[in-house]
C-alpha cells in the first residue's frame, strides 16, 4: 500500500516537473516582444583593444550605432585569435546553421570556401552605394566570390612587406635591396663584420604563415598559383627555385635554422630587438617600432616592398579580414545596417587612429589626424601596390595544409625541395580533380 | 544566466521528461498486453503485441538513420501500445509492479544511450559513405561506398600518421607505466613520511595542467632560443643546442616526453590507490620466509596490482591513441607532417576542410583501432574483472 503511493507520489512529481518548464516556457513565448534588436559582432579579441589616441574598435560601433539607429544594441562574440580555430568554429556555427551572431569577421582565404557553401549573405545591392563608394574596389575584388560581393572589406588588413636597419645599411653604403642576391650581399658583408647579427627572420613554423610568407617567394621568382589548364603551378621551376632559395637562406646562415619553430610573433623578435638586419612581416609592426619602451630600433628602420628575383615580381601576402552577414542571422536587415556603420568613416577613423590597419575606406589615408597619429602610413602605399592574395579556391584550407607541410618538409631537410613541391602539386591537384 | 538560454533548457527538459513519461506509459501498456497475450488462444492479439513491438524496433533504427521520420513511427507505436493496452488490459492498473519501475528507470539512460552515443556513431558511419563537402545532410549526397576509406587507407598522410600514432602510443604507454610505477612505489615507501604528502601534491601538479597550456610550456622548455638547451649550452654541457621541434627525431621524443610528463601521474594514482588495497599480512609472511624486497615485489606486490595497471593502460592506451592538443600545441603536427596523428586527420578533414565524408571514415578508423586495443586489453583482465563469489 505505502509502495503504491509513493510511485504514485513519484508519477505525480514527474508529470508536474515535465509540464512546469512547459508553462515557463509558453509564459516567455507570450512575453511581449521587445522593440530593442540585438546585433552580434563575431571577432576576435582585438576588437576590445587599442593601440593608440581612440578607443577600442567595439566602443566605436556601439557609440555610433547608438546615436543613429538607438534601438540596435551591439554585443560582442569574442573568436579564437589564430586563423585554424577561428575558421573551424565558423564551419561549426554554419553547419548547425546557427542564428546566434549576426556579422562574421571572415578572411580572406575563406571567401572562396564559404561563399562556395553559401554560408554567406550576398551584399549586392544592399549596402548603401554612398558607402561603397568610400571603399577601395580593388579590396573588395578580394571578398568576392562567382561575382557576388560576401563581405565588405579589408576591416583590418595586413600586407606583407622587408623590414630593414636604415641605420646599418646607411653605415655600409647600401640602399635598401630590390633584389634576393642584394639582401644576400648585404647580409653577409654586415654579418662578416658583427658575427652575432642575424641576416634575415621570417616565421617559418609548420603554420599557416609559412605559407604566407611562401607566397612572396613564389611571386618573387617569377611564380604563380595555378597553371593556364587549371592545374597547380607549385612545382613549376619558378617555384622550385623560389623554395631552394628559402632552403639555401637557412642552410647558408642567412635566416637563423631556429625560424622553422617561429611564428609570427617569435620571428620579430631579433629584428625588434637590434639583432637582425631585415625581417619579412606586415605592415602592423611599424605603428611600434618607434616606441622606445618596445624597441630598441627606434627611427633606425624602413619598410619597402619585398625583393624579388630578376624576371620576378615584388610580391607581399595579402591577408584581408572583411565583414559578412550570417546567411543563418535572424536580424539580417539591422546586421546591413551595422555594417554600413562599420565601414563608413567615422569608424573606420577611430579604428586607425587605435589600431593602424591596411582599411578598404580609403577617406582615412587623406585624414590629417590619422597621417599625424601615423607618420608611416605613406610608406604602406608602395607595399600595398605589390599585394597577392590567397591561393583563391575553396579547398584553400587543405590547400595551405597540403602546402605548409610539404615546404616545412624541405625547409627541416626531411624532403629535398624539388620532391616537396611535386609532391604538394599532386596533392593539390588530386583535389582540384 | 541569459533568461533565453535558461527557458531553452528548461524546454529540453521539459521534452525529455515527456519522452519518458509517453514512452513508459506505451511501454508498460505493451508489456501487460503480451503478458495477457501470452499462451492465448487469440492470435490476432497476439500478432498485434508483436507488431507493436517491432514498430518500436524500427522506431529505433529510424532516429539512429532519419530522426525525422522517427519521431512518427515511435508515436505510432507508443499509440498502439496505448489502444491495445486498453482494449487487453482492462481495467487499466495504475500501480506499477517492479519491472514496470525498473523500465521507467531505465528509459531515461537508455534514450540518453541512443542519443549521445549511438546516434553520433551511427551518424559517422553513414556520413563516411557519402561524399559529403560543405553540407552535413548526407540525403542529397552523393554515396560512395568505401570510396573514403579507401582513399584515407591509399593516402600517404594516413600511413605516416598511423605509424606515429602507434609509435607514439606504444611510447607514451610504456613511460607511463614507468614513471607511474616509479612515483607510486616511491610515495608508498614513504608512507609514514612528511615527505608522502609532498610527493603526492608534487605528483598531481602536472595532471592538473590543462592539455593545452602544457603544450606551450614544452614548447618554450623545448625552443632554441630561451629553453633547457640553452642552459646545458651555458654550462658547457653541449656545443650547439638542438632545434628540437624542427628536427623530425626531437620533435618526435619531445611530445612523447611531454606526454608521459602529463599523463604518468594519473598511473601513478591509479597504481597508489591498488597499492593501498594489498593486506599487510601478504608482506608480513613473506618476512617470516625470509623474502627480500625484489622477491615480496615480483611475488606479491605486482600480481596484486595488475588488474588496476590494466585499467589504467588501458586508459592511456585510447587517451594516447585519440591524442591531439597536446602534439598540435607543440609541433603543429611538424616537421613536415612528422608527427601528425590519426586524430588530426579527422579533425582537419571535417572542421578545416570542411569534408565530412572523408573526415568520418578518419573517425571511423580511429574507432575501429580503439575498439581493438580495448577488447584486446580486457580480454586480457576478463578474470579479475569478474564478480567474486
Amino acid at each position: 500500500m505505502r509502495r503504491k503511493r509513493a510511485c504514485n507520489v513519484c508519477a505525480g512529481i514527474l508529470v508536474a516537473l515535465a509540464v512546469m518548464p512547459g508553462l515557463v516556457f509558453a509564459a516567455g513565448a507570450r512575453e511581449p516582444v521587445d522593440e530593442e534588436v540585438s546585433v552580434t559582432i563575431a571577432y576576435n579579441q582585438y576588437f576590445e583593444m587599442t593601440f593608440g589616441p581612440a578607443d577600442p574598435p567595439i566602443v566605436a560601433i556601439r557609440e555610433a550605432v547608438a546615436e543613429k539607429y538607438p534601438h540596435i544594441k551591439v554585443e560582442f562574440h569574442t573568436t579564437p585569435t589564430t586563423a585554424d580555430a577561428w575558421h573551424d568554429s565558423y564551419v561549426t556555427w554554419f553547419m548547425a546553421q546557427d542564428s546566434s551572431v549576426d556579422l562574421l569577421g571572415v578572411g580572406a582565404y575563406w571567401t572562396a570556401e564559404f561563399g562556395e557553401a553559401g554560408w554567406l549573405l550576398p551584399l549586392d545591392g544592399k549596402i548603401d552605394p554612398a558607402i561603397l563608394k568610400q571603399l577601395d574596389p580593388a579590396y573588395l575584388d578580394a571578398h568576392t566570390y562567382n561575382g557576388q560581393l560576401i563581405g565588405l572589406g579589408p576591416w583590418w588588413g595586413g600586407i606583407g612587406g622587408l623590414y630593414y636597419r636604415a641605420d646599418l645599411l646607411e653605415e655600409y653604403g647600401f640602399d635598401p635591396p630590390k633584389t634576393y642576391q642584394e639582401l644576400v650581399d648585404i647580409c653577409k658583408t654586415i654579418m662578416a663584420d658583427n658575427p652575432g647579427m642575424t641576416g634575415w627572420t621570417w616565421p617559418a613554423m609548420n603554420d599557416m604563415v609559412l605559407v604566407n610568407r611562401w607566397v612572396e617567394f613564389l611571386f618573387g621568382f617569377g611564380g604563380t598559383y595555378f597553371n593556364e589548364d587549371g592545374t597547380s603551378a607549385m612545382n613549376s621551376p619558378e617555384a622550385k627555385e623560389a623554395l631552394s632559395f628559402m632552403k639555401y637562406l637557412i642552410d647558408s646562415g642567412i635566416s637563423p635554422r631556429e625560424i622553422t619553430t617561429w611564428k609570427e610573433e617569435d620571428s620579430f623578435v631579433r629584428f625588434v630587438s637590434g639583432d637582425a638586419i631585415f625581417h619579412s612581416g606586415r605592415q602592423d609592426m611599424m605603428f611600434w617600432l618607434d616606441d622606445p619602451n618596445q624597441s630598441r630600433i627606434p627611427n633606425k628602420w624602413g619598410f619597402i616592398p619585398n625583393p624579388a628575383a630578376p624576371g620576378g615580381e615584388s610580391a607581399g601576402f595579402y591577408e584581408g579580414w572583411a565583414f559578412s552577414v550570417n546567411r543563418f542571422s535572424r536580424n539580417q536587415e539591422a546586421a546591413l545596417k551595422v555594417l554600413e556603420i562599420m565601414f563608413d568613416f567615422p569608424v573606420q577613423k577611430q579604428f586607425n587612429l587605435s589600431q593602424g590597419p591596411i582599411q578598404a575606406n580609403m577617406h582615412v589615408y587623406t585624414d590629417e589626424e590619422v597621417i599625424a597619429n601615423n607618420p608611416h602610413i605613406p610608406l604602406i602605399e608602395q607595399v600595398a601596390e605589390t599585394a597577392k592574395p590567397p591561393i583563391p579556391s575553396p579547398y584553400y584550407t587543405e590547400m595551405a595544409d597540403i602546402l605548409r607541410e610539404n615546404l616545412h618538409a624541405a625547409l627541416t631537410g626531411i624532403t629535398e625541395p624539388n620532391r616537396a613541391l611535386d609532391v604538394a602539386a599532386r596533392r593539390i591537384n588530386d583535389i582540384i580533380r | 544566466m541569459d533568461v533565453h538560454i535558461a527557458i531553452i533548457l528548461l524546454g529540453i527538459v521539459a521534452v525529455f521528461l515527456l519522452v519518458v513519461i509517453v514512452l513508459f506509459l506505451g511501454l508498460t501498456m505493451l508489456r501487460r498486453s503480451a503478458e495477457i497475450t501470452r499462451g492465448s488462444t487469440h492470435k490476432a492479439a497476439a500478432f498485434s503485441v508483436k507488431a507493436v513491438g517491432v514498430l518500436y524496433l524500427i522506431s529505433l533504427a529510424a532516429f539512429l538513420i532519419l530522426p525525422s521520420i522517427a519521431v512518427f513511427l515511435a508515436a505510432a507505436a507508443v499509440a498502439s501500445s496505448i489502444i491495445l493496452g486498453l482494449v487487453l488490459a482492462r481495467p487499466v492498473s495504475f500501480s506499477w509492479t517492479e519491472r514496470e519501475m525498473a523500465i521507467f528507470f531505465l528509459i531515461p539512460a537508455f534514450l540518453g544511450m541512443i542519443a549521445l552515443y549511438y546516434y553520433p556513431i551511427t551518424q559517422t558511419v553513414i556520413y563516411s559513405l557519402h561524399e559529403m563537402r560543405f553540407t552535413a545532410d548526407w540525403v542529397g549526397s552523393l554515396f560512395i561506398g568505401l570510396g573514403n576509406y579507401i582513399r584515407a587507407i591509399r593516402s600517404d598522410t594516413f600511413r605516416q600518421s598511423f605509424v606515429f600514432t602507434i609509435y607514439f602510443t606504444l611510447s607514451t604507454v610504456t613511460l607511463c607505466f614507468l614513471i607511474g610505477l616509479g612515483m607510486a612505489l616511491t610515495t608508498t615507501w614513504l608512507k609514514n613520511s612528511i615527505m608522502n604528502q609532498v610527493l603526492r601534491t608534487i605528483i598531481v601538479v602536472p595532471w592538473s595542467i590543462p592539455l593545452i597550456i602544457n603544450a606551450s610550456m614544452w614548447r618554450w622548455l623545448f625552443n632554441s632560443e630561451v629553453g633547457l638547451a640553452v642552459l646545458l649550452k651555458q654550462w658547457g654541457m653541449i656545443e650547439e643546442v638542438p632545434v628540437f621541434l624542427s628536427s623530425p627525431g626531437w620533435a618526435i621524443h619531445a611530445v612523447i616526453i611531454a606526454d608521459a610528463w602529463k599523463w604518468s601521474p594519473l598511473v601513478a594514482i591509479f597504481i597508489i590507490g591498488a597499492l593501498a588495497t594489498i593486506p599487510q599480512e601478504l608482506y608480513e609472511s613473506a618476512d617470516v620466509d625470509g623474502a627480500n624486497a625484489l622477491t615480496k615485489f615480483i611475488r606479491i606486490t605486482f600480481p596484486m596490482i595488475i588488474p588496476t595497471v590494466i585499467v589504467a593502460l588501458l586508459f592511456r592506451t585510447m587517451e594516447a591513441l585519440r591524442t591531439f592538443d597536446l602534439v598540435y600545441g607543440m609541433t603543429g603536427g611538424g616537421p613536415g607532417s612528422t608527427t601528425e596523428t590519426l586524430s588530426s586527420i579527422a579533425y582537419k578533414h571535417y572542421f578545416s576542410y570542411t569534408n565530412f565524408g572523408q573526415g568520418s571514415a578518419f573517425a571511423i578508423v580511429i574507432f575501429i583501432l580503439i575498439m581493438f586495443f580495448s577488447i584486446f586489453f580486457i580480454s586480457r583482465t576478463y578474470k579479475n574483472f569478474r564478480f567474486k563469489t
